[in-house]
């Protein structure tokens, strides 16, 4: 009984910190640019299908495929930023209702691209690891391990680096950042770039447990807004607390009540913290 | 002197123009053969309803919803529901339908008075998206998910009186909604949008306001909502889709956002053209949101702004004339 929990509550972590990742994108560029990226979830799409390009229609191997599609799906974000974000970041409507249209306009290419059909990308490592209750697969251990290690990256970048600091300073106050002689244009494209990139590298170590389709991106889309909202927007510990907490509670809910209510109570949590503490969890009062 | 007349002068103008698609609008069915133009233009007249509440909210309020769908779907399955598995007559299926959207619009609207920005529009996405889980799997038993529910009554019977009914129903709530959004209310939920906190600065009750706006702009999706289950006879989770909820956005954005007409005439225009385009097929999606983004960037107004722009440049040529 225990150990059945224990073992789902480990699988949940592994996968929570997968969602984590996914959500550090939207955070980041919500809080260095304070715009909603609805594309968020078409650059996750975009970083597993080229995971899939490069692994099994090319044949590299996974380590190489994962990061070419993190370094492509990061120069596709900085154009995109550039041509269409940058004209009317001021908007805020107008940003959420463009990239609303562009995340369809790139899953129709994608689907054009590579077809409607389901695709899969077979484990890159197989075996499992004895855990108390049952077993898990090396790879989402694995995995696990590298997501976190992104994240720390992450941390380091924007705690010790120039660019980092940059970013840091222009989501504190664009103003203030400007006149210190910090190019906000330039960090601000690079942030989206980053925050599309990451959301790849969510996707490339997902894709192997979950289904590659053309409309793949919503769900992890839904699953990182309310991860951002709930953790509390711009704060990293946060974001990688709750978004292990919503894959814990996803397997359990999973498990103990069913399958088709797991995707739903991630959302219901969503709206009961909100309700309580309008700035989420972790998140600053105003 | 001069300036009252000029209104007067827009006024009548206004006026000729909606008396002019009145009639236009009321022989059409006397002129087509056609029962697939006349379904496609009850469509039209019920997201006209629908894009015209979204901008209520978000157009004048400033209130963000991306989920607009929850409150449409909502009162479309109560209708289905309550008058299929309850066997409720239409009437009180209707009521209540409208009444669940109410009930729903007071349940976001109330956690969501304390939301700014993309908070408020994560949670209503949240919202729609909850129910739309429910819909398409939770509560597969009650929603029927893909196959929806169907055998819907209906207030009348074949295309030509739902034509005229939805045409009536379009107007009125058009006609409601702008006529509140050019009141007082409509002048405070617009200084809502501007700035709240100058607004509230100036005694302005803001919550009440915002609270009014939601619960407007839901109960008008509702009565979109329970049309359209009694029209279709079915409903499937269609009615509670994102793209559902996108098109609100979409509509309006086209049309012109804050202006009550502009929504109107973009879903309008929208739901003829995109049936229009039926034989793109394939493409269809991918065109029609290529031109969202070019509106986006290039015409942020939507089509009402158009009139601005070409009186301008009258104004413009006048003035140089003069010299």
């Amino acid at each position: 009984m225990i150990e059945t929990l224990l073992s789902l509550t480990i699988n949940g972590v592994l996968i929570g910190g997968l969602y984590a990742l996914a959500a550090l994108g939207l955070t980041i560029v919500l809080g260095v640019m304070r715009v909603i990226n609805v594309s968020h979830g078409a650059f996750y799409t975009l970083g597993a299908y080229f995971t899939f390009l490069f692994s099994i229609m090319l044949g590299m191997n996974y380590i190489t495929s994962f990061l070419l599609s993190a370094l492509i799906v990061f120069a596709i974000g900085v154009v995109y930023e550039r041509i269409l974000i940058k004209p009317i970041r001021k908007e805020e409507l107008n940003v959420l209702i463009l990239t609303f249209a562009g995340a369809f306009v790139i899953e129709e290419i994608v689907k054009f691209t590579f077809g409607p059909r389901y695709r899969n990308i077979p484990p890159y490592l197989s075996g499992t690891v004895d855990i108390p209750g049952g077993s898990v697969d090396i790879q989402r251990v694995l995995s696990f391990a590298i997501a976190i290690g992104i994240v720390a990256m992450l941390f380091i970048i924007l705690k010790f680096t120039k660019i980092g600091k940059a970013m840091r300073m222009v989501a504190e106050d664009e103003e203030v950042a400007g006149t210190l002689g910090i190019n906000v244009d330039r960090v601000q494209m690079f942030s989206f770039g980053f925050g599309a990139m990451l959301a790849a590298s969510a996707a490339a170590l997902l894709s192997p447990i979950y289904l590659l389709y053309p409309s793949m991106g919503w769900d992890p889309l839904l699953k990182a807004f309310a991860i951002v909202i709930f953790g509390g927007m711009g704060s990293i510990p946060g974001t990688v607390f709750t978004g292990i907490i919503f894959g814990v509670a996803e397997v359990l809910t999973g498990y103990y009540i069913s399958p088709t209510w797991k995707t739903v109570v991630p959302f219901l949590l969503l709206i009961l913290i909100i309700s309580i503490k309008p700035t989420g969890l972790f998140g600053e009062e105003e | 002197m001069e300036k009252t007349k000029v209104s007067a002068g827009i006024l009548e103008k206004k006026y000729a123009a909606l008396i002019a698609f009145g009639i236009i609008a009321a022989i059409i069915p006397l002129i087509t053969p056609s029962i697939y133009i006349i379904h496609v233009l009850i469509l039209a007249h019920i997201f006209v309803i629908y894009a015209a509440s979204w901008d209520i909210l978000t157009g004048y309020t400033g209130q963000l919803n991306l989920g607009h769908a929850m409150f449409f779907g909502l009162s479309a399955y109560v209708v289905a529901i309550t008058n299929t598995m309850l066997n409720l007559p239409l009437l009180f299926s209707t009521i209540a339908g409208v009444f669940s959207a109410f009930l729903l619009s007071l349940l976001v609207g109330v956690p969501c008075l304390r939301l700014r920005g993309p908070y408020l529009a994560i949670t209503t996405f949240s919202f729609s998206w909850i129910l739309f889980l429910l819909a398409s799997s939770a509560m597969i038993w009650l929603s029927g998910g893909e196959e929806g529910v169907r055998g819907v009554k209906t207030f009348v019977v074949g295309s030509v009186p739902n034509y005229y009914l939805s045409l009536v129903l379009m107007i009125l709530s058009v006609y409601l909604l702008y006529r509140i959004a050019s009141s007082e209310t409509g002048l405070i939920l617009k200084a809502i949008k501007e700035d709240e906190d100058a607004a509230m600065a100036c005694g302005i009750d803001t919550t009440r306001y915002k609270l009014l706006a939601f619960i407007l702009s839901g109960i008008f999706a509702g009565i979109a909502g329970a049309f359209y289950a009694q029209y279709m006879r079915i409903v499937t989770v269609d009615v509670v889709t994102l793209e559902l909820s996108a098109s609100a956005i979409t509509f309006s954005l086209i049309g012109g956002i804050g202006t009550i007409v502009g929504p109107a005439i973009g879903a309008y225009m929208l739901t003829i053209l995109f049936e229009g385009f039926s034989w793109l097929a394939d493409y269809r999606i991918l065109i029609y949101n290529l031109i969202i983004v070019a509106f986006v960037l290039f015409l942020p107004g939507g089509l009402i702004s158009l009139k601005e722009k070409v009186n301008k440049k009258r104004k413009m040529v006048i003035g140089n004339d003069r010299k």
